[in-house]
C-alpha cells in the first residue's frame, strides 16, 4: 500500500472518530503535529511552575504556602506525565528539556511575564488555570489516546487548582479595599496576555492540528467558551474587564472583543517575554544543580541488579 | 502453574484497570483465558495479562494516608465559595456596581462539574 493509500485511510479513521495508539501506523505529518504540540504543553507545566513558586515563601498564609507548594507539584507532575507521552513519539526526554532550556522549544505565551502582587497570583489560579481548563477539556475528544489518558488526570487536578484560584480571588473581593484594587490591577495586567493565550483568530481549514483532530475547537470557540464562564463571574465580583469593545452580543449569540497586539504576542513566544530569559536561567540552573540525582538514579544498586 | 492478573480498557482511553486473575502455563494461554473468563460479553476494546510475579504492589495504605492536615490537596478543602462569593458581590454593589450588561443566559461552560459543585455549595 502506498504511503498516500495509508495516509488517507488513517485521515479518514481518524474522522469517523477513531483513536491512535503510541504503536500504531501513522503519517509524519501526524507524528511530528503530535510531538511538537504534546512537548510544548509539557514544557508550559514546567515553566508555568516557576511564576506561582515565586510566591511560595510570599504567600500571605501557612495553609495557602501549602496550598501554592501542592500545586506547584501538581504541575511539575503534569511536565512529567506529558515528557513520558511525547517521548514515545519519537524524541528523548532528555532532548525535550535540552530543547527547552536552550530556548529552542516554544512554552505558553503566559508563563513569561512577571508575578508582582499576590493579586497575580489570583489570576493565575481563577483565569489562567480557567483558560487551560477551556483548552484542555476540549482536547479530551481528540485523536490521540494517550495523551487523552493523562488529560483526564491532569484535569481533574487542574479543576482542584482552579477552585483554589476561585477562592483566592473571591477572599480578595470579598475583602478590603486595596485587596479589591490589587486583584482589579492584576486583572488588567494580565487581560492582553489572556486573550492572546488563545492565539489568533485562524482558518480551519488551515489548522493542521484540527486537521488530524489533535485540537477539536478553534481558537475563537475557545475563548468564547471562557468569555462564557469568566466574563461573567468578574462583573458579579464588581471586577471590571479592561476591554471597552467587550460586549455579549445576544443575537449573535457570541461576544465581540478588541483583538490584541499580536506581534506581541509572537514575539514573547519566541522567547523576548519580559521574564522569558530570568525563567529559563532558572531552569537550566535547576537542571545542572540536579545532575547528581539523575546520575545517582542511572547507577542506583537495584537497578543494576534487576 | 502462574497466576495473571488481567487488566482491560472499556474505550480506548481509559487507564487499564483491574478486572481479575486467571491461572495458566504460559502468555498465550493466559491471553485466550482472560479473553474467555472477561471479555466474552462486549466489556472492553482491549486487554492485558501480567505474571503475578511481575506486579509490585506497594501494599502500605498507612503510608498514602495524610500524616498531617493536607485538605489543601482536596476539593473538599475549599468550602463555603458560594458564601464567600455572595458577600463579594454584595461589597461590590454597595460600592455601586451595576451589573446589567448583556451576558449568556445559557452558561456554555464546557465544565459541567463545576457548575455541579457550586450547586452543592449554595
Amino acid at each position: 500500500m502506498s504511503y498516500e493509500t495509508r495516509t488517507a485511510e488513517f485521515k479518514a479513521a481518524i474522522d469517523a472518530g477513531g483513536m491512535v495508539e503510541a504503536g500504531d501506523w501513522m503519517p509524519d505529518e501526524y507524528r511530528q503535529a503530535a510531538l511538537r504540540f504534546i512537548e510544548m504543553h509539557a514544557n508550559s507545566e514546567i515553566m508555568g511552575a516557576l511564576p506561582e513558586r515565586e510566591w511560595i515563601a510570599r504567600a500571605p498564609s501557612l495553609r495557602r504556602k501549602l496550598s501554592l507548594t501542592a500545586k506547584v507539584q501538581d504541575e511539575v507532575g503534569h511536565g512529567h506525565m506529558l515528557y513520558r507521552v511525547a517521548e514515545d513519539l519519537g524524541k528523548s526526554r532528555d532532548a525535550m528539556i535540552a530543547d527547552l532550556i536552550a530556548g529552542k522549544t516554544k512554552f505558553h505565551n503566559v508563563f513569561h511575564y512577571p508575578t508582582v502582587t499576590w493579586g497575580d497570583v489570583a489570576v493565575i489560579g481563577f483565569l489562567i488555570d480557567g483558560a487551560a481548563l477551556v483548552t484542555q477539556k476540549a482536547l479530551l475528544e481528540c485523536s490521540y489516546a494517550p495523551y487523552v489518558r493523562v488529560l483526564k488526570r491532569i484535569c481533574a487536578e487542574e479543576s482542584l487548582h482552579q477552585r483554589h484560584g476561585e477562592d483566592v480571588v473571591l477572599e480578595l473581593c470579598a475583602g478590603s479595599d486595596a485587596q479589591r484594587q490589587m486583584f482589579q490591577d492584576a486583572v488588567n495586567r494580565w487581560w492582553e496576555p489572556i486573550m492572546q493565550f488563545f492565539g489568533p483568530p485562524s482558518k480551519p481549514e488551515r489548522d493542521v492540528l484540527l486537521h488530524w483532530r489533535l485540537k477539536t475547537r478553534t481558537n475563537e470557540q475557545l475563548r468564547q467558551r471562557f468569555f462564557d464562564t469568566y466574563v461573567p463571574k468578574l462583573w458579579d465580583l464588581g471586577i471590571s474587564v479592561p476591554d471597552p469593545a467587550l460586549a455579549y452580543d445576544e443575537a449573535a449569540g457570541e461576544w465581540t472583543w478588541t483583538q490584541p497586539n499580536w506581534d506581541t504576542f509572537w514575539q514573547v513566544v519566541k522567547g523576548n517575554g519580559p521574564m522569558t530569559e530570568t525563567r529559563l536561567a532558572w531552569r537550566r540552573w535547576m537542571h545542572e544543580a540536579h545532575g547528581w540525582v539523575r546520575e545517582a538514579m542511572a547507577e542506583s544498586p537495584a537497578r543494576s541488579a534487576a | 502453574m502462574d497466576r495473571w492478573e488481567v487488566f482491560g480498557k472499556r474505550t480506548l482511553d481509559d487507564p487499564w484497570t483491574s478486572v481479575g486473575a486467571v491461572h495458566a502455563p504460559d502468555r498465550e494461554m493466559a491471553l485466550l483465558l482472560a479473553k474467555e473468563s472477561f471479555f466474552r460479553h462486549g466489556e472492553g476494546v482491549d486487554f492485558a495479562v501480567v505474571r503475578l510475579d511481575d506486579l509490585h504492589v506497594f501494599g502500605r495504605s498507612d503510608l498514602l494516608a495524610f500524616a498531617t492536615d493536607k485538605t489543601y490537596r482536596l476539593q473538599a478543602g475549599y468550602t463555603g465559595m458560594g458564601d464567600k462569593r455572595r458577600r463579594a458581590t454584595a461589597k461590590a454593589q454597595a460600592a455601586g456596581a451595576v451589573i446589567d450588561r448583556p451576558r449568556p443566559a445559557d452558561k456554555r461552560v464546557l465544565n459541567t462539574s463545576h457548575r455541579r459543585r457550586e450547586a452543592a455549595d449554595d
